[in-house]
């Protein structure tokens, strides 16, 4: 019996792309698909969910679609790998940061983001059709010279987000004004914007705000060691890196949200924009990479980093009850997109193209 | 009043007479204007401004007002940025020497970096200058798509306004020099030091031109009459006045021959200008001096005055464009004695034609043609403008322009005080910092960064991620940290230290490397030839 497998480098719980391989395995098997998931280095606590690349002769065949799901880099042995299965592939791009943002920051960062870029051309030539999780990832790819492109969104499962919100986050932090951000401590995402119409914010408009900025640091320490010192320049107080946080930490933070901000210059997607939209956080982001996409016509987009102005806007947005309940609405209205039986369309119409 | 002084009051009055005026100024302006509001605002406080913004439809500023009110910047009005002044090099000179010359010049280029960048239309003072702006608005990005677009001459971006003269001739109120100065006869000659005492400027040549003079003819006088700015927290006293005053002295010309007051007031200037027989305006081969107009000759202009200038100003052109006196070298002592002795004695008539024609021409009304043009419709810089449109909400129930009308309504009430001085933004701390800290890697340097010498760890040594020590309790951590700090300390200081001088050494290295091969290719690129 052919099947529709998966295959990412590596699995774990809680990152992006492993809940979007988890989600798309329920729709394939909803769908009457056999879908097992492979990796090269498998976690202990995986075991049971995945399995590792040698077990795939078993499974391979050419009539079988192998998704390979592609957000950084193949090591050699996996591209030797890829070459020799005789399986159908489709490569689903979740994009790559440009390694210019990591010049200075991590080297090796910036190397792998270089030789990832690279090996989606190689990629090209083994797979038969790309799919990106946003129109963005796609042009990319069609800028690579791909061709045969479709969209497969990330799937959002408001399950995942039923862990009891951590106490003692909401006990800290609940009350006042807080602007939120969720993401990897990462110069693409552009933390020092978020602190710099912080600093507008706390000054001018309301001395009660607090920034939490909700993200591992891990790889990335010269960059926040640069943003702590510009915490420490501006002598601003409430700024909060509480670094990498569990579910129910994650669940806290997003319910004493009052505002999401982004100011990040490439995102692949924005998971955290859903996530915000789920909570019923009104978002203001600036408009780059796939994030207009992904709001779709709900939250507010700014084109121009004008600091002290996206302050003003905050205060705003804080204040007026009406405008902020409307942009609230649009965005719950939007969120439904993304719901696995909205994505199970795309992914339905996607495998009619590929025949299967 | 001091050069800013009379061109905003000026301007304030010819603008007056098509629009509604707000004349705007620190302190408490006193000199009444026909049909043109006064009114006084403390510089950093907002609320002082604020009234005098309500409702304007456009704002001519010069930079200070928008290092003390940067809120202007996003008041949703149209302004107006005068570069008239190239203050930048005029702290480069007046702070020569000092230690505060870095900082102060610091400030000055964020001031220019600013104004670059928020204004919508721009005016100076000569053609030299707007070369000199289109520079510095090119470098910021504003000669771009949006302004080349709208005006391929960016006439509409930055335009000429120079220092002008009023329509009426000066009016002789009241003697002021002769036979009532001090040391000054009734029949003696009187050379004018017309303006302040400023560090670029070389009275030094003209006291030392008396000093040959005075072995000629014994009535001809010299006088500074205003040689402090009346505002000396924004215009301090200069040691030029002190050497001046010293020279004099040696010289034994001090108030014989060479005269110093202390300032004069805009109603009493006419009287001075009047009484004087020839007019001075002498500086130093500076920078300062390529870009400067100097206003004291337009004042000379106005009364009729034969003048000695020294080269190299615009305004020394537009001596020798009609002919009115005499253009000298640098610290030319003897050609300035000559000079002054030939236009004493020059007949009346020499210069009146020149005078006639300078006087038809540079009128106020005609300099501030540019400024009654951008008022009739103010407007947005096409590339501001594009900046401006900066938010979108998709949402059709919403309406976005209305939420951006709130924004900047927010904006300008905001409680922007700031302390006086205090005008490094944000955004600038950020990019110095990540220059520091992270910086780029250009050409010729090599990828090692401070930090990268610095092994000292920066918190403390022990993380209780190490699985051996497990949780261990962050008293005892610290305990420990401190203990291996103190024992680790000496020789990873040692370290960081050597490492540094690695570092300079090997940057010096890719210095060299980079000039050599310059040089290098300059002799295959002649050599080819």
């Amino acid at each position: 019996m052919s099947g529709v497998h998966q295959f990412h480098p590596t699995v774990s719980y809680g990152d992006a792309v492993s809940n979007q391989i988890l989600s798309l395995q329920r729709l394939l098997r909803r769908m009457g698909h056999r879908s097992e998931i492979f990796c090269e280095r498998l976690p202990l606590h995986f075991a049971g969910r995945a399995r590792p690349i040698a077990q795939y002769a078993r499974y391979s065949s050419p009539a079988n679609i192998l998704l390979l799901h592609f957000s950084l880099r193949y090591s050699a042995e996996v591209m030797a790998w890829l070459e020799q299965i005789p399986d159908r592939k489709v490569v689903v791009y979740h994009n790559i940061t440009p390694s210019a943002y990591f010049a200075g920051v991590n080297d090796a960062y910036l190397q792998a983001a270089q030789a990832g870029r690279e090996q989606l051309d190689r990629l090209r030539t083994l797979a038969e059709a790309g799919w990106g999780v946003s129109k963005f990832n796609c042009q990319e790819l069609a800028g690579r010279g791909w061709s045969r492109l479709g969209v497969l969104p990330i799937i959002f499962d408001p399950r995942r987000y039923t862990a009891r919100p951590d106490r003692k986050v909401l006990k800290r932090w609940r009350g006042g004004v807080n602007v939120l951000f969720v993401g990897r401590v990462s110069p693409n995402k552009r933390f020092e914007d978020l602190i710099l119409t912080f600093h507008y914010l706390k000054r001018l408009v309301r001395p009660d705000a607090r920034l939490l900025l909700v993200g591992s640091a891990q790889g990335m320490e010269p960059y926040l060691e640069f943003l702590r010192a510009l915490v420490e320049r501006l002598s601003l107080s409430d700024v909060v890196f509480t670094g990498h946080v569990g579910d129910s930490q994650l669940v806290a933070y997003y319910r004493c949200a009052s505002v999401y901000l982004s100011m990040s210059e490439h995102e692949g997607f924005g998971i955290p924009l859903l996530e915000s939209m789920h909570f019923g956080v009104p978002v203001i982001a600036y408009k780059a990479a796939a994030v207009p996409e992904t709001l779709g016509g709900s939250g507010i987009l700014v084109t121009v980093k004008d600091h002290a102005a996206v302050a003003e806007l905050i205060g705003l947005l804080v204040e007026d009850v009406h405008l902020r309940s409307q942009i609230i609405a649009r965005q719950r209205e939007r969120l439904r997109d993304f719901l696995p039986e909205r994505v199970e369309e795309h992914l339905r119409s996607l495998m009619k193209d590929l025949g299967a | 009043m001091a050069g800013p002084g009379i061109r905003y009051w000026e301007l304030a009055r010819v603008l007056a007479r098509p629009f509604q005026v707000t004349l705007a100024a620190p302190g408490d302006p006193q000199l009444p204007a026909a049909d043109v509001r006064l009114c006084s605002y403390e510089p950093g406080r907002w609320d002082s401004l604020a009234p005098a913004v309500e409702g304007t439809e456009a704002i001519l500023l010069c930079g200070d007002v928008l290092a003390w009110f940067p809120m202007l910047e996003r008041a949703g009005i149209p302004l107006i940025v005068d570069g008239y002044d190239p203050h930048p090099l005029e702290t480069l000179e007046l702070f020569a020497g000092t230690p505060e010359q870095e900082h102060k010049h610091r400030e000055r280029e964020r001031i220019l970096q600013m104004q670059c960048r928020v204004g919508d239309f721009f005016v100076c003072a000569s053609e030299r200058q707007r070369d000199w702006w289109l520079g510095l608005l090119e470098a910021a990005g504003r000669v771009n798509v949006h302004t080349y677009g709208e005006d391929p001459s960016l006439r509409r971006l930055i335009d000429v306004v120079p220092f002008g003269l009023p329509s009426s001739p000066p009016r002789h109120t009241r003697q002021v020099l002769k036979g009532v100065w001090p040391g000054i006869g009734p029949e003696d000659k009187v050379a004018l030091w017309g303006g302040g005492l400023w560090q670029w400027l070389d009275p030094l040549t003209a006291i030392r031109a008396m000093a040959q003079i005075r072995e000629r003819r014994d009535d001809v006088k010299l006088v500074f009459p205003g040689t402090r700015h009346p505002n000396t927290e924004a215009v301090p006293d200069m040691p030029i006045h002190q050497a001046a005053v010293r020279l004099a002295e040696e010289l034994g010309l001090l108030d014989r021959h060479v005269f110093f007051g202390e300032w004069v007031s805009y109603e009493e200037w006419p009287n001075y200008l009047v009484e004087a027989d020839v007019g001075l305006s002498l500086h130093f081969d500076t920078v300062e001096a390529r870009l400067a107009f100097r206003s004291r000759v337009l004042d000379y202009i106005w009364a009729g005055l034969p003048m000695v200038v020294t080269r190299g100003d615009a305004t020394s052109g537009v001596v020798e464009r009609y002919d009115l006196g005499a253009v000298m070298d640098y610290e030319d002592v003897e050609g300035v004695a000559e000079a002054i002795l030939r236009l004493l004695v020059a007949p009346e008539e020499t210069f009146r034609e020149g005078f006639e024609r300078a006087r038809r021409d540079l009128t106020w009304e005609k300099a501030a043609r540019p400024l009654i043009e951008f008022c009739r419709h103010p407007r947005r810089a096409p590339d501001r403008k594009a900046m401006l449109d900066w938010l979108e909400i998709p949402d059709e129930s919403i309406n976005a322009e209305e939420i951006e009308r709130r924004i900047r309504e927010r904006s300008a009430h905001a409680d922007g005080t700031s302390p006086s001085g205090e005008i490094e933004r944000p955004e600038d701390i950020a990019e110095d910092l990540w220059k520091e800290m992270i910086g780029g890697e250009g050409e010729g340097h090599i990828s090692i960064r401070q930090r990268d010498c610095d092994i000292v760890p920066r918190h403390y040594v022990i993380d209780w991620r190490v699985p051996i020590l497990g949780p261990v309790h962050a008293v005892v951590r610290r305990i420990i940290n401190a203990e291996i700090r103190r024992y680790l300390f000496p020789s990873l200081e040692k370290q960081s230290s050597f490492n540094r001088k690695v570092m300079q050494a090997l940057n010096d290295l890719a210095r060299e490397n980079m000039r050599l091969r310059r040089e290098i290719e300059e002799f295959q690129r002649v050599g080819l030839k």
